[in-house]
């Protein structure tokens, strides 16, 4: 008789009582920097997909020395949000909450009416002043807003500078001699112009695409600004309309701007698969050297730059397209000073642990520490070969393959001034003009500069819960918004069925939101 | 004799069709796998403007030697390796103990214990208490924790139990005879004979913990603990934000560096050796998921 299976089981119940006794690997790892006075934070937020922060990463053993924590942050799944969401619950059902972490999903109110997270009022002063008054004071306010009593400190903001603007090819111009545009005129004949010609200089001039966005009418706020639409990355946002707090999505304004874009698609202007471009493929047709002008964050521009650069476009330069002015409306470029809760403290740290790693934030988000931050930490930003020191990049530290996160965290408050600052940092760490990584650096801050004297106005709607939309999620994710505009731009559909989307949109929840938003504001006022 | 010719022009047309369109369907499965690979070798631009499709534009091997440098890959790549062969190994063996008393007649409270296991198939246990007791048991951060929590799942146990109900009797009547005890029935005589369900639940269990990933998310903190999974998804999203970093343009390693090729590799190198099981179960797959699931 054979005897395998009978091997089989012994091996495989040796082998399970084996592991389990010896507990494979099992525990945490101790170091050296997490024993002694040393507290460990746990810390999540939306960078916890990237990579791990553990008691070993060479910045927790700094912060260890500087003030007195390690950061852990083990992996997180995002997934849109949906997966920490979920995960952020288990651990607060659990009566286990991470020590700091970014709430969600509007979870921060839920979190100060059960008292799970620390009251920071009479610390934040103290301990982070920089922070404090970097800060503007309407955002306090609203902070404060949020607190049982409207006075106290639960939550730390972002305040982060993101400079989302019009960009257009400086190169494609210069090979056609025309200038920036400043007027929707001008930007019309511009684009007739990247249509007709070789505006790509490859020999062909049929496949220039003068302007794209992508799926949804997202990405594409460049075309709706001459308009003065609220939008940020192609959601309408709340915005005083007629003295009154409104959705951007259902002005007159909004209708003149879809004619308009939709004069563009009509044309051969917009790219005819804006509404179908993943990320992905958008992204594609940009550093593909198809697309003439865009909208981005300026401050991501120089992957697209070294990325054209590197396919053979040498010459290439990116200009900033400011708002187009328009002889009929006022427009602006939209931005929100407060981007979202940054952090809470759980409730159950000790006063000593939340005054360090209040400490480690201020460090981290203090425009006076930018130059030690900049240089950075061995084994992070640098590592020192032969004696020599060797600057790292992003893309180093995953080729490093650790596994480590490489950047600092908790990285709350930026403005121009200190994004330009980093800029020249990394630009001083290379060897000139002559270097591609420099030039998309360079262009970048130019890009950055012009952004910061466009007319960018924060809109009124930045500081509304997410409350209002309860029971309406499909108001909320500007479901009905997107399928008009698409089918209305591509031609599917008149312009007069806007005036339908607009008594849809009232109609299916849009009423009861407005009144609840603009209960939402004037409570804030 | 006119008829039997039809027929069997028939039938040969019917076999025709069915080959293309089984061959449709395999190419369409195939497909995805046979891009990735194209785009693992393929550069960059090329990979980023999507026109990467069978074969790889502008060779190149550095999403590969990524995969090749990454310490954290090769740690994670161990670490699955383990849960998947102790926990298969595991599985089975705790399976086959419990189905072999609830597939004999004589067993009384087999009808009460196979109940429980139905409803505990159909009704699933709310994740925060499930998430509490294992807390409880002391098994955060252990990496034994994703095999103790899949030893037994009840979808293979019916399937096992099935199949041992499915052996006559009379083999079992006459071990006892000979003077043999249940163990010995079980692991000489009721093994032996299961081999494709053993074979097809091995491929199921394989499968489950090697693609693990809410389990590890949920219980296990350290990174020196993580399976491929958790490992090639925190790759993608960490290639994801480069796309965005300035530094991106900046540094050693970044002219080379593109996500969609870096992904690429480090997809095949998580898919691939679960794939290479397939072959060689596959003769008892076949027969075990049949006799499994068409006798009650």
């Amino acid at each position: 008789m054979k005897r395998q299976p009978n091997q089989l089981i012994g091996l495989a119940l040796v082998l399970l009582l084996v592991t389990a006794t010896l507990g494979f690997a099992g525990g945490r790892t101790e170091t050296a920097a997490a024993a002694g006075d040393v507290i460990a934070i746990e810390y999540w937020d939306e960078n916890n997909q990237h990579g791990i922060f553990d008691a070993n990463h060479p910045q927790s053993v700094a912060f260890a020395e500087q003030f007195g924590i390690v950061w852990e942050s083990p992996m997180v799944s995002w997934n849109g949000g949906t997966d920490y969401l979920q995960q952020l619950r288990l651990r607060i059902a659990a009566g286990d909450l991470p020590d700091i972490f970014m709430p969600w999903g509007g979870i921060e109110q839920e979190l100060i009416d059960n008292g799970a997270v620390a009251d920071l009022t009479d610390l934040i002063q103290e301990e982070m002043p920089a922070f404090y008054s970097n800060v503007a004071p309407e955002i306090w306010d609203f902070i404060r807003s949020l607190s049982p009593d409207g006075q106290s400190i639960y939550v730390l903001p972002s305040v982060q500078f993101t400079p989302l603007g019009g960009m257009i090819r400086g190169d494609w111009l210069d090979r056609l001699g025309l200038d920036v545009p400043t007027t929707v005129d001008e930007y019309v004949e511009v684009l007739r112009a990247f249509r007709d010609q070789d505006a790509s200089g490859d020999g062909n001039p049929n496949n220039e695409i003068p302007t794209s966005g992508r799926e949804g009418g997202r990405w594409m706020d460049h075309l709706f600004a001459p308009f003065g639409i609220a939008m940020v990355e192609g959601f309408p946002e709340w915005d005083i309309y007629d003295g009154e707090l409104q959705y951007s999505a259902v002005q007159p304004a909004m209708r003149s701007a879809i004619e308009w874009i939709r004069g563009l698609y009509a044309e051969g202007l917009l790219d005819p698969e804006t509404f179908i471009n993943t990320n992905q493929v958008w992204m594609g047709k940009i550093t593909g050297d198809l697309v003439g002008s865009w909208y981005h964050g300026t401050h991501w521009s120089p992957a697209r730059f070294t990325t054209l650069y590197n396919a053979g476009v040498t010459d290439v330069r990116l200009d900033y397209l400011p708002m187009l002015s328009h002889p009929d409306y006022e427009g602006f470029m939209t931005t929100t000073d407060y981007r979202r809760p940054g952090y809470v403290f759980g409730a159950h740290m000790t006063e000593e642990a939340i005054r360090r790693t209040m400490r480690a934030i201020e460090f981290v988000n203090d425009p006076a520490t930018i130059e030690e931050r900049n240089i950075g930490y061995e084994g992070v930003n640098f590592l020192i070969e032969n004696g020599q020191e060797v600057r790292l990049s992003t893309a180093d530290f995953l080729a490093l393959g650790t596994g480590y996160r490489p950047a600092l965290g908790a990285q709350l408050l930026s403005d121009a001034e200190t994004t330009i600052r980093t800029n020249e940092f990394q630009m001083s760490l290379l060897s000139g003009p002559d270097d591609p990584s420099y030039r998309a650096v360079d262009n970048a801050n130019r890009l950055i500069a012009a952004y910061s004297q466009d007319t960018v106005r924060s809109i009124a709607g930045q500081f509304l819960p997410p409350s209002i939309y309860e029971g309406y999620p499909d108001i909320r994710t500007h479901r009905l918004f997107q399928e008009y505009v698409a089918r209305i731009i591509v031609g599917d559909w008149e312009i007069d069925r806007f005036d339908e989307f607009v008594e849809r949109w009232y109609r299916s929840g849009g009423r009861e939101v407005t009144e609840r938003a603009q209960a939402a504001y004037a409570a804030l006022q | 004799m006119s008829t039997l010719q039809r027929d069997s022009r028939t039938e040969r047309a019917f076999l025709l069709m069915n080959e293309i369109m089984l061959g449709l369907i395999a190419l369409v499965m195939l497909y995805p796998l046979v891009h990735t690979l194209a785009v693992s070798f393929s550069a960059g631009p090329a990979a980023e403007a999507g026109r990467v499709y069978i074969w790889p534009v502008g060779f190149q091997t550095t999403g590969w030697r990524f995969v090749v440098q990454d310490r954290m890959l090769h740690r994670a790549f161990l670490n699955s390796v383990y849960i998947s062969v102790v926990g298969v190994a595991g599985s089975l063996a705790f399976t086959a103990l419990f189905a072999y008393p609830l597939s004999r007649s004589y067993f009384t409270p087999r009808k009460a214990i196979s109940l429980i296991v139905v409803i505990s198939l159909v009704i699933r246990y709310p994740l925060i208490p499930y998430f509490l007791s294992i807390r409880s048991y002391g098994l955060m951060n252990n990496i034994n924790v994703l095999i103790y929590t899949h030893l037994v799942i009840e979808f293979n146990l019916i399937i096992m139990r099935t199949f041992f109900q499915g052996l006559p009797d009379e083999l079992e009547e006459a071990a006892l005879m000979e003077g043999a005890n249940h163990f010995h029935i079980l692991t000489r005589i009721v093994l032996p004979l299961s081999k494709p369900v053993l074979a097809t639940l091995a491929l199921f269990f394989a499968v489950q913990y090697w693609n693990m990933f809410l389990h590890p998310l949920m219980f296990l903190r350290d990174a020196d603990l993580m399976p491929i999974q958790i490992r090639l998804r925190q790759f993608i999203a960490q290639s994801a934000a480069l796309q965005e970093t300035v530094e991106a343009g900046v540094g050693r390693g970044s002219a080379q560096l593109n996500r969609r090729t870096i992904e690429a590799a480090v997809t095949i190198f998580a898919t691939l050796p679960i794939l290479m099981l397939y072959p060689f179960l596959q003769r008892h797959f076949v027969k075990g998921a049949l006799l499994g699931s068409v006798k009650g």
